[in-house]
């Protein structure tokens, strides 16, 4: 299925200047804030309208529904509510829909929240922290629109802290990449080319380090153009230099 | 049993090497995880079951957990001490018979993976039941079978997390694949044919790009079904 966001009329939400961040409050109680701008063909349309705030972390899911005033150009969500996750790792869905007819007017997919004071992350690959029982890190596509997350385990503390780490940076970060072009390519699914489509978020990052070759290739043309992805974004973050100081291998 | 307990992790290491790779019918040494390899959680009677749909199973759940810790629900340690005082009757299948113990995924849950947590024999009913607790008739489509058989179509709408939490796409899988008067799912639901849960779940899908499918009522959901559902939405406009 090529995905096209546009085909069913809605439009989207821009996530430039949005802010939207995440605070856990107590055992299972999160503090949300979101504000973003409404386009203007969704704001100004006379439809009475209804947002929606989805958050998912893992197992744990919560909507949350706001009323949108007449006119209105602005969303603004400041909550407390019950959410039995972590806002490191949860994954937020915006949509205004017409009340009447449930129509999704406008959208924003694939948010990531800020912890409270901090600007919020743009990285497409969301760290997370859990128990991987014995293993390190771990790659998981389980989440529920698909897009790649990494698992660091728990213990090592906090998954961005490990993810900078340049042990881990030198023997991880390449492999990582490999295995999500290989996703991307192996599902069958082409890239949308949307902002917020994954597999097109990844696929640009690679077409950085190396131009894809045009049309459908073939498995072998693609491992070849992966693994050249691979070792230039290896080299572009000094992979062995990392390692060399590490081991203080003399050259 | 008097006592909520979780397994501690030598409990948990015991026990699943009991069930993997090949399980011997007896499971020597289930009753020494029990008895040695547990935390107390709460001193409170623990029914022995059996509870022979995952309705009621769901729901006796719920009621313990709900003198529980915040946050046990998450917790794979106790969800596995369940599954491991409830072994006998929860292996039982169609007709009496042993089912095969299967992935370690239904007896020690993968509390992290919204794709297999609610495999677990015992975590996924409740979690369902939880969820439609102000109506839990609705959920019927998934919680109507038997605890060791959770079947196609439980599985294929507790799998998506934003589908199974909607009140009125759960309500219209029991409406479409629930038979009242058998207390059982209609022929074809958990199949690959036109208009099975499978099919259901790509076309709600699909329908969600348009409208947003989790807000709206099963009525809703149904007008908007095509043709290929016809032979099971016969039955849930009757019941409208």
């Amino acid at each position: 299925m090529i995905r096209k966001l546009n085909a069913t009329g809605r439009v989207r939400i821009p996530q430039s200047g949005m802010r939207f961040s995440m605070a856990k409050i107590g055992k299972r109680r999160m503090r949300v804030d979101l504000s973003a701008s409404i386009p203007e063909e969704v704001s100004s349309s006379a439809a009475r309208k209804r947002v929606l705030l989805d958050l998912r972390q893992g197992t744990a899911f919560r909507r949350e529904t706001v009323e949108l005033e007449a006119g209105a150009s602005q969303v603004s969500i400041s909550i407390d509510c019950e959410f039995d996750g972590d806002p490191e790792g949860a994954v937020g869905t915006l949509r205004i829909i017409d009340k009447a007819s449930h129509k999704v007017l406008a959208e924003a997919k694939r948010l990531r929240p800020a912890r409270a004071g901090e600007a919020r992350s743009t990285s497409i690959l969301p760290l997370i922290s859990a128990d991987l029982d014995g293993e390190v890190w771990r790659l998981d596509f389980e989440s529920t629109d698909g897009g790649p997350r990494l698992l660091i385990e728990r213990e090592l503390g906090h998954p961005g802290e490990v993810a900078r780490y340049p042990a881990f940076l030198a023997l991880v970060l390449a492999e990582v990449l490999r295995r999500i072009l290989t996703a991307v390519i192996q599902s069958g699914d082409e890239p949308s080319g949307e902002e917020d489509d994954w597999r097109s978020q990844w696929m640009n990052l690679a077409e950085k380090f190396a131009e894809r070759p045009a049309g459908r290739i073939a498995r072998d043309d693609a491992n070849d153009w992966i693994d050249l992805v691979a070792r230039r974004f290896a080299r572009s973050h000094r992979a062995v230099d990392r390692m060399r100081s590490i081991f203080e291998i003399d050259e | 049993m008097n006592q909520i307990c979780r397994l501690t992790p030598k409990g948990l290491q015991a026990f699943e090497n009991l069930i993997a790779p090949s399980p011997s019918e007896s499971l020597p040494g289930r009753d020494e995880i029990l008895e040695d390899l547990v935390e107390i959680l709460e001193n409170q009677q623990v029914s022995p079951g059996p509870f022979w749909t995952r309705f009621e199973l769901g729901k006796y759940c719920c009621s313990l957990l709900a003198d529980l810790p915040v946050g046990i629900d998450r917790d794979r340690a106790f969800w596995a001490w369940l599954s491991l005082l409830w072994v006998d009757w929860l292996r039982i299948g169609k007709n009496g018979k042993r089912v095969a113990f299967g992935k370690l995924h239904r007896w020690i849950p993968e509390v992290e993976k919204s794709r297999t947590f609610h495999r677990h024999l015992v975590a996924g009913p409740t979690l369902i039941y939880s969820t439609h607790r102000d109506e839990p008739r609705r959920a019927m489509a998934v919680l109507c079978g038997l605890p060791s058989a959770p079947g196609e179509v439980a599985e294929q709408l507790m799998s998506n997390r934003e589908l199974s939490w909607s009140p009125g796409v759960m309500e219209l899988a029991t409406r479409l694949y629930f038979n009242p008067e058998t207390g059982s799912l209609r022929k074809g639901a958990g199949g690959k044919e036109e208009g099975a849960a499978r099919r259901l779940v790509d076309v709600l899908w699909q329908l969600d790009r348009t409208w947003d499918v989790a807000s709206m009522s099963s009525g809703e959901l149904l007008d908007l079904l095509p043709g290929e559902f016809d032979r099971f939405s016969k039955y849930a406009q009757v019941e409208e």
